[in-house]
């Protein structure tokens, strides 16, 4: 039976050994950077010293107390939740509606050209989007407040009010990063079954109904596994992200401060890497479990949608 | 046929993914290999019987375009003077400077010199994590007594921690540490406009306002005061009748009198005063509102460009002249500070050294080097300006004219903050006699200043980590928007205060204050 496996196994790379080999280098940069490291993550239970390296004196616990003793740990651990929420939500409607629409664009230029404009903000840095989100809300120069000014309303302070940055944040990502996603959902459109639609279309269904009977339900597992994808990474903040748009502005750090971006000044000073680790270690264990805990919700109500 | 080439273009672009995933992760090695085989060839030809010891550097930055050149006329010069070392230089990119050095030494490496910044982390801190070697037993050899003797007593201490000396001070300049207080201004505009200098606080802000009307008239665009907000407000302090005090330079929460008080710096009245002083730079429109989200670089950015109503502190260091000179033809800075019949205050000398990893089996190298390079004029050029005629242009005795590649960028010019040795520097070609002649000033001031106390003290934060680390996080964000005046001190400091005490503010300065004595006892004996 095992000798069987085996031959099989052989036999599929025989088969596919070009497909294989295009996946070498992505496999070795995996194994390098992911699986080779993770005896590495053992000096979040030692006090780290160089010359020792990880067979440094073994402390426990101890290095996770200084994040969950600080008078910030649930703050951040919310605004982390919430924000990391509110893009995968907004960023996967939205990236759903584009795919949808750019589909059902008969003109194929047009569908290019609106394609290649949502992709553009995707390849832009952090740091170019930060300089154009203040050109945007400055507050002397600021395309909106003159706007705001424009038709007799008061300028906003929009960096001296922590209230209003969620959602500047939550658009600023979907503006960066929906366009590229709507892709891995245009991709799934494309491959399903054009006989279906012609059914629906002799039965009298409308576009509308189209979409919604057809291709939605059809796109639904696909957004089960991207979501359960990005899951896994509910506790990591997008460091660029922050630290290019925010910055270390105290007045915006209330509702935008994250676990990263906290961490981060937490260590700056000290720069103890076993503190960093813990936190690394537990950013990866609650995204482990999240993952876990929403694939079984998913094979639970939506089997199809489910990750293993 | 068609299908054989298939195979052989997937084969080849396979292999090119491969070679460049290996080439991403090995990138510095390979320009440190080409810089040492560079050098190799050079001392081959002039070495004597035995090989030269390498002397790796490992310091942030990249490459020059001439530096294989240069390295191999430097080790060409230290075999000609009987140095048998081979200077190898590794530069690190800053984004990767943390992670790869703590990696290096603790997976081993052999390399001789580390650049060490203390303004990120003590070398007493990285001595107690095991990744400095101590010099003591080199320097008591006597070999090194040339070395010693390029730096003061007081130097020294800045790089001793516990009695043990881990690196040799990197003192390109004798303007770090001193706070002078300085206020930088506009001096064209001012001398338009026919303005007095300023000898009160109240007089600082009218000519601010001054200075920042007349811009706004010339640019069409609304300038600010920039800089003394990271640090206290020393411009104002210098001002003010009480004597002198240090403010840790970590987080700023720590007060050091001269007679070694250790307090609260937070909840002092110098502290509120300054805080509401910045109320009013901000009432009188002379702090940008969107200056907590702009940063340090922005400010600096509109120096250079002339755009600034007054600078403190560090805001604008003379050396920018020129290159403001550039931008705005005509334009001047000038200098001044409150009351400058007091004499300055030395809080500490230099943040920047070079030390010696554990991992280095040859600590000797590294001083052999220094010792090398800070004994003689010709070694100094060599080294930090490069080939003369190819990479620079010396102009008498203490200047220099860089030579620029096609794409505008110095051939080479080794980071002077890291290495340089401030009385053999050259200053850039043009810099006008009078900015010499105030860097010159600077350089006597060691003999009138007056030397805090707290020089050379490093603060161990390991006994109280987890407050040091969540104060880290609370400090400069919870403050910076009271210190700049953005918010309101009577509204915003109780709650900032409240959190600081949650986060560990008691707990941190009792630790500080226990080392503090410790030092100053051990200091006494």
């Amino acid at each position: 039976m095992k000798k069987h496996r085996i031959r099989g196994i052989g036999l599929e790379f025989k088969k596919n050994k070009f497909s294989y080999l295009f996946l070498l280098p992505a496999t070795i940069y995996t194994l390098i950077f992911s699986y080779f490291t993770i005896p590495y993550m053992v000096i979040a239970f030692e006090d780290f010293k160089y010359n020792t390296g990880i067979h440094s004196q073994w402390v426990g616990l101890k290095n996770f107390s200084f994040f969950f003793s600080s008078t910030k740990a649930w703050e951040v651990t919310r605004n982390t939740l919430v924000l990391n929420i509110s893009y995968l939500v907004v960023d996967t409607v939205i990236a759903l509606v584009i795919a949808i629409l750019v589909n059902e664009i008969r003109k194929r230029k047009f569908a290019k050209l609106t394609q290649s404009a949502m992709l553009f903000p995707h390849f832009l840095s952090w740091v170019i989007i930060a300089y154009v989100l203040y050109a945007f809300l400055s507050s002397e120069y600021g395309l909106l407040n003159k706007m705001l000014t424009g038709v007799g309303m008061e300028a906003v302070n929009w960096y001296n009010n922590a209230s209003y940055w969620p959602v500047i944040l939550v658009i600023m990502h979907a503006l960066k990063t929906a366009g590229y996603n709507s892709i891995v959902y245009l991709a799934a459109i494309t491959g399903i079954d054009s006989g279906i639609y012609e059914a629906a279309v002799i039965d009298g269904a409308s576009t509308w109904k189209r979409i919604w009977y057809v291709t939605l339900p059809l796109l639904m597992p696909t957004v089960c596994i991207l979501t359960l994808m990005s899951i896994g990474r509910i506790f990591y903040g997008d460091f660029a992200m922050y630290y290019a748009i925010v910055k270390d502005n105290g007045i915006l750090l209330k509702t935008t401060d994250v676990i990263d971006t906290y961490v981060f000044r937490m260590l700056r000073t000290t720069g103890n890497p076993s503190m960093a680790m813990a936190i690394g270690v537990y950013q990866s264990v609650m995204g482990f479990l999240m993952v876990f805990g929403a694939n079984w919700f998913t094979k639970k109500f939506f089997p199809e949608g489910a990750l293993f | 046929m068609k299908t054989k080439m298939k195979r052989l273009l997937a084969v080849a672009l396979c292999a090119a993914m491969a070679v460049s995933a290996g080439a991403c992760s090995g990138a510095d090695s390979g320009s440190s290999e080409k810089t040492s085989s560079a050098g190799s060839q050079a001392v081959s030809a002039a070495a004597g019987s035995s090989a030269p010891q390498p002397m790796r550097y490992v310091a942030p930055g990249s490459d020059w375009p001439m530096q294989d050149e240069v390295i191999a006329k430097v080790n060409e010069k230290l075999q000609a003077d009987g140095v048998n070392i081979e200077v190898k230089l590794q530069r690190i990119p800053w984004d990767a400077w943390d992670q790869k050095t703590q990696l290096m030494i603790s997976s081993g490496e052999e390399f001789e010199m580390l650049h060490v910044m203390q303004d990120k982390k003590q070398v007493g801190i990285l001595y107690g994590q095991g990744a400095l070697a101590p010099l003591n037993e080199l320097f008591d050899s006597g070999k090194y007594d040339d070395l010693k003797s390029k730096f003061t007593d007081n130097v020294w201490k800045e790089v001793t921690s516990q009695g043990n000396i881990l690196a040799v001070p990197a003192m390109s300049t004798a303007n770090q540490g001193k706070s002078y207080g300085d206020i930088s201004y506009r001096k064209d505009v001012a001398d338009k406009l026919g303005l007095k200098t300023p000898t009160t606080v109240d007089e600082v802000i009218d000519f601010a306002k001054a200075i920042q009307a007349e811009l706004e008239k010339e640019t069409g665009k609304k300038i600010y005061a920039w800089g003394g907000t990271g640090r206290p407000a020393e411009w104002y302090l210098r001002s003010l009748d009480e004597d002198y005090f240090y403010v840790d330079t970590a987080l700023t929460l720590v007060k050091v009198d001269q007679d070694g008080t250790v307090s609260s710096w937070v909840e002092s009245e110098e502290f509120k005063n300054s805080c509401k002083l910045y109320e009013r730079f901000n009432k009188e429109g002379l702090i940008h509102p969107d200056s907590l989200s702009l940063g340090h670089e922005y400010g600096s950015n509109e120096i250079l460009y002339g755009r600034w109503a007054i600078g403190f502190d560090s805001g604008m260091p003379v050396e920018n002249e020129q290159q403001l000179q550039k931008n705005v033809p005509g334009a001047e800075i000038g200098v001044f500070q409150l009351a400058p019949e007091k004499n300055d205050f030395i809080t500490f000398y230099t943040y920047n050294c070079n030390a010696v990893p554990v991992t280095s089996k040859h600590p000797e190298a590294a001083l052999d080097f220094l010792q090398w390079l800070y004994s003689d004029q010709e070694n100094h050029d060599l080294f930090m300006y490069g080939i003369e005629g190819e990479t620079y242009n010396a102009v008498g005795d203490n200047r220099k004219e860089k030579i620029l590649g096609e794409d505008g960028k110095a051939l080479y010019q080794y980071d002077e903050w890291q290495i340089a040795y401030q009385p053999l520097r050259r200053f850039e070609d043009g810099m006008s006699d009078r900015l010499i002649a105030l860097d010159s000033r600077r350089r006597d001031l060691d003999e009138e200043a007056v030397v805090s106390v707290a020089t050379g003290f490093m603060f161990d934060s390991t006994p109280v980590a987890d407050a040091a680390a969540n104060l880290s996080a609370e400090a400069e964000s919870l403050l910076a928007p009271l210190k700049c005046g953005l918010v309101s001190y009577d509204e915003g400091f109780e709650s900032a205060l409240s959190t600081l005490k949650a986060a560990g503010l008691d707990e941190y300065l009792a630790e500080y204050d226990k080392q503090f004595q410790e030092f100053l006892s051990g200091q006494s004996k």
